[in-house]
């Protein structure tokens, strides 16, 4: 029982089906299968699927987001019930799309992969305000900042991001990553950012070496 | 060769025939916000008001001196037009601020069936486009091209629907009827309000295809769902129209050159060599100067590095014509000025027939 559950869930996830992935949610809860071996074992195990095949370019974002939506409608169900403990490293990210600039879907892929890896995700969603984006790194302290913009002119507001945790005595202790089209490594270190990922491989294989 | 006005010029590439010099064609939006500031306008009372628009847009050519005019300079006009609500804001990590949608026409794709195709002559900000349309042809009908800018119908419907690319992206997979039924919608506005701006006076239409690039969609879903209406609408309108691919458009031209626009342009990561020799002869190509990235020459570099990047550009699609000398993407306000005038200015030193 618990395989084919667990199973469904992965088919749930690669099928982009999202009443499946609810159905085999509730499934996991109603036959008391473990939920943190559900989790891994059939949608995280399906994101990677997911993942991999899209740095392969057999898929594009319509099928990972829809897959997402799939992964978000069970994990939402199945989260609660997830041991404290069992829930990866559990260190928080603060995560969002800097001020000026609407584009999120590199931003909630990101999430998305973070998430299954087992971090607590704090998202600001898109166009975010400096001192809202400030504000929350204040209040939550979290481990690690993720930025993204996609736009040029918006490239500054992660440098007034990271002005701004300076002046608020928060950049201390954390490590802050951005990503987005138009910058790169040279633009992270140039407004004294830890890393610049390309994509979300990138993003969450340094964040786990991170420790 | 005697001097050609820039409409003389641009016809004549159309026709495949040898202007004067090569024209310089290009997308001027948000960099209006120089002229703006300058007149101290908001983006709402400069989008809004036809005087004012028709103020600003005319320093395209009259102070920049670029061989067209382009209107609308924002994105939000189409979505507007379907009933999404906009806000204006001036605050801004770059500057200021185009609109953003804030309420959308539709909440889910429940709805699609009960969304009307907007009336162009009365629909949101479209009569203020109309307006402006008609003032800048009756100045400049007979001398300057007027391109209306019709915005891609899977953007649009970011701004129709509720949750932007993040239901959009995922309804191409998911749930493909719907999305259809959308576009459908759509592209028969954008022909309606082509039609509508070609009547009040445009020479030309214009797209912009932007965030269903190589970095979100693949070849089948760009053939699906941007290249199949944009057809629909460049056959709609039957006039001259250009197709703008953001990012890198290699894998899509063979389909954007096959929905018969006239002209293609695109981004810097397309290499012009490649589309010249490729398609050079099949279709306008427009490009390429690098103006999107961190380190593209127009963002970062001095106006003798514009003035660099121009020539070569020139170098390699002036030969055998039809070809514009534009930027990559839009020409925008985080930009040095005056490497806007350098790119232009250097257009016509080197782009001489």
């Amino acid at each position: 029982m618990s395989k084919d559950v667990i199973a469904k869930l992965e088919k749930a996830v690669l099928d982009m089906d999202e009443d499946l992935a609810r159905a085999s949610a509730q499934e996991v809860l109603s036959h008391k299968v473990n939920v943190v071996e559900a989790v891994n074992g059939g949608l995280i195990k399906g994101m990677k699927i997911v993942a991999e095949k899209y740095d392969k370019e057999e898929i594009y974002l319509p099928q990972v987001l829809a897959s997402a939506n799939a992964f978000y409608a069970a994990f939402d169900i199945l989260r609660p019930h997830m041991l404290a403990g069992a829930k990866g490293m559990g260190k928080k990210v603060v995560i969002g799309v800097v001020e000026g600039d609407i584009h999120d879907i590199g931003k909630n892929l990101v999430k998305t992969m973070i998430e299954a890896n087992g971090f607590d995700c704090i998202d600001m969603g898109r166009d975010v305000p400096i001192e809202d984006f400030v504000g929350k790194v204040v209040e939550a302290k979290p481990e690690f900042v993720a930025m993204s913009t996609l736009m040029t002119p918006t490239m500054k507001s992660m440098r007034r991001i990271m002005e701004g945790m300076a002046d608020e005595g928060v950049r201390e202790g954390r490590k802050v990553l951005i990503g987005g089209g138009p910058i790169d490594q040279e633009f992270a270190d140039e407004i004294g950012a830890d890393f610049y990922g390309d994509d979300e491989g990138q993003a969450v294989a340094w964040l786990k070496k991170q420790g | 060769m005697s001097e050609m006005t820039p409409l003389e010029r641009v016809v004549a590439t159309i026709k495949r025939e040898t202007p004067d010099r090569v024209p310089v064609i290009l997308y001027f939006q948000s960099a209006a916000q120089f002229a703006a500031v300058r007149d101290d306008y908001t983006w709402h009372e400069l989008l809004s008001n036809p005087t004012k628009l028709y103020k600003n847009v005319l320093q395209q050519h009259e102070v920049y001196g670029a061989d067209n005019f382009f209107l609308p300079l924002d994105f939000r006009v189409d979505g507007e037009a379907f009933g999404s609500k906009c806000e204006y804001l001036l605050k801004c990590g770059g500057g200021m601020r185009m609109p953003v949608v804030t309420e959308f026409a539709i909440q889910s794709k429940d709805q699609i069936d009960d969304l009307e195709v907007p009336d162009p002559q009365k629909a949101g900000r479209c009569p203020v486009i109309l307006e402006t349309i008609k003032k800048l042809s009756k100045k400049y009908g007979n001398k300057v091209p007027i391109v209306g800018f019709v915005n891609s119908p899977p953007d649009v419907a970011t701004d129709v629907i509720k949750g932007h690319y993040s239901t959009v992206l995922p309804m191409m997979a998911t749930d493909k009827p719907a999305m259809h039924k959308l576009l459908k919608k759509i592209a028969d506005f954008e022909i309606e309000f082509g039609k509508a701006m070609l009547g009040a006076g445009a020479h030309a239409l214009a797209t912009v295809g932007g965030g269903f690039n190589n970095l979100t969609i693949g070849p089948d879903q760009f053939r699906e769902f941007v290249a199949k209406y944009q057809a629909q609408i460049v056959k709609g309108v039957a006039a001259p129209y250009c197709f703008h691919q953001c990012q890198n458009a290699t894998p899509f031209m063979e389909d954007m050159v096959a929905t018969g626009a006239g002209a293609i342009a695109f981004h810097e990561l397309v290499d012009l060599k490649w589309a010249k020799e490729k398609f050079g002869n099949k279709v306008i190509l427009a490009g390429n100067v690098g103006v999107s990235d961190a380190d593209s020459v127009m963002y970062n570099g001095t106006p003798q590095q514009v003035e660099e990047a121009t020539k070569k550009a020139i170098e390699i699609g002036k030969p055998g014509g039809m070809f514009w000398l534009s930027a990559g993407c839009e020409v925008h306000h985080a930009l040095p000025e005056k490497n806007i005038y350098a790119l232009i200015q250097s257009a016509k030193k080197y782009g001489k027939y």
